[in-house]
């Protein structure tokens, strides 16, 4: 049985079902990302202290200009099939691909500085961070934590690009801190702080959306483009489709953005 | 479908222009965080972010082309969000038992 309205639009929606089908579907997905935003207002709005340019800028910026021309490439090579130019199409989508892949190698190397910057919180409340000036194993067991405290500008922009490149200026210093000083500490992950929890739940699903989106275009871009020969407005069709939510992912970010690396 | 590709080879020029405003105002959003402009920085990051989001529905989602029924799509969906917002700044609001 052939299903219909595949290439055709319906009378009634004056839409091929596909694209009635993606649009619901990224209703729901609003709904999703509609209730961690809302998730992360309350809890801002509950906090006493939000962190201010803890997270790299630079490679925040580097990742959302990976991720706007990955919207511009994806939009062309759907353009390219609707022009039936099948190389063009080929090369559009293959950079899409990149800059996807590309997207989530940044997104690796920044989950990982993480997990290497430590925080202590002293007795007396105070907090200090930076890289710990020996191995993890040794911090757990000894009695004292030996930390190269972050400097005064650590959230310049300037700074955090050199940081990308070199070892950050002005870590030079280790203070070592007796345990029985400290009230607690752990490396940046989401037991850190509230903010930290939201960073990884929001950017954490954000990521596995573009992996998702990668898998589909990725199949487009090798043995699905098979269906060019036999009925390229079908695959232009299913190309359409996969763009719609390869744009709503990055419409996504442009919201993380801001509220997770600006402000 | 020679008409579709026509309009096609048209609206070509117009992805390039949102590429570059896009790109833009991601940077024009990055310097705004850096002034200090108290409360009013996160708000003139969110609407310089809302017209980001608008470019990028409008053209490169073809919105402002589409059919009736995925503008009520959306409609539903934007309706949806901004009641579950407003229950969260009632409940957030909330006196009672304070």
């Amino acid at each position: 049985m052939e299903i219909p309205y595949t290439v055709t639009a319906r009378p009634d929606t004056g839409l091929y079902n596909a694209k009635v089908g993606i649009w619901l579907f990224l209703a729901s997905e609003v709904m999703l990302f509609g209730g961690l935003f809302s998730a992360y207002i309350f809890l801002r709005l509950g906090a006493t202290h939000w962190p201010h340019h803890i997270l790299n800028v630079p490679m925040g910026l580097f990742n959302t200009m990976v991720l706007i021309s990955s919207s511009i490439t994806m939009v062309m090579a759907w353009s390219s099939l609707k022009m039936r130019q099948f190389s063009n199409y080929r090369k559009w989508l293959g950079i899409t691909l990149f800059c996807g892949v590309l997207f989530l190698s940044v997104k690796s190397v920044e989950y990982k500085d993480k997990f290497h910057h430590y925080g202590i919180i002293l007795n007396s409340g105070q907090e200090i961070t930076g890289h710990l000036a020996m191995t993890e194993e040794e911090a757990i067991h000894s009695d004292v934590l030996k930390i190269k405290p972050d400097p005064e500008n650590a959230g310049d922009f300037l700074f955090q690009l050199k940081s990308i490149f070199s070892k950050p200026e002005g870590e030079e210093k280790v203070l070592e801190i007796p345990k029985k000083e400290i009230r607690w500490w752990s490396n940046f992950v989401p037991k850190y702080n509230t903010y930290l929890a939201t960073y990884f739940t929001m950017t954490g699903i954000h990521a596995l959306h573009i992996l998702g989106g990668l898998l589909v275009l990725g199949y487009f871009w090798g043995p699905g483009a098979a269906l060019y020969r036999t009925n390229p407005e079908h695959l232009a069709n299913r190309v359409e489709v996969a763009g719609l939510f390869w744009h709503f992912v990055d419409l996504v970010w442009i919201f993380l953005f801001p509220t997770l690396y600006l402000f | 479908m020679s008409e579709e590709i026509q309009t096609e080879k048209k609206r070509i020029k117009s992805y390039f222009i949102v590429f570059g405003f896009l790109v833009i105002l991601a940077l024009v959003n990055v310097a705004v965080s850096y002034l200090h402009l108290g409360g009013m920085n996160i708000a003139a990051g969110l609407v310089i972010a809302g017209v980001q989001a608008l470019l990028a529905l409008g053209i490169l989602m073809h919105i402002f082309w589409e059919k009736k029924t995925i503008h009520h799509l959306i409609g539903l969906a934007i309706l949806f969000v901004l009641a579950l917002f407003l229950l969260l700044v009632a409940s957030y609001f909330d006196s009672i038992g304070k």
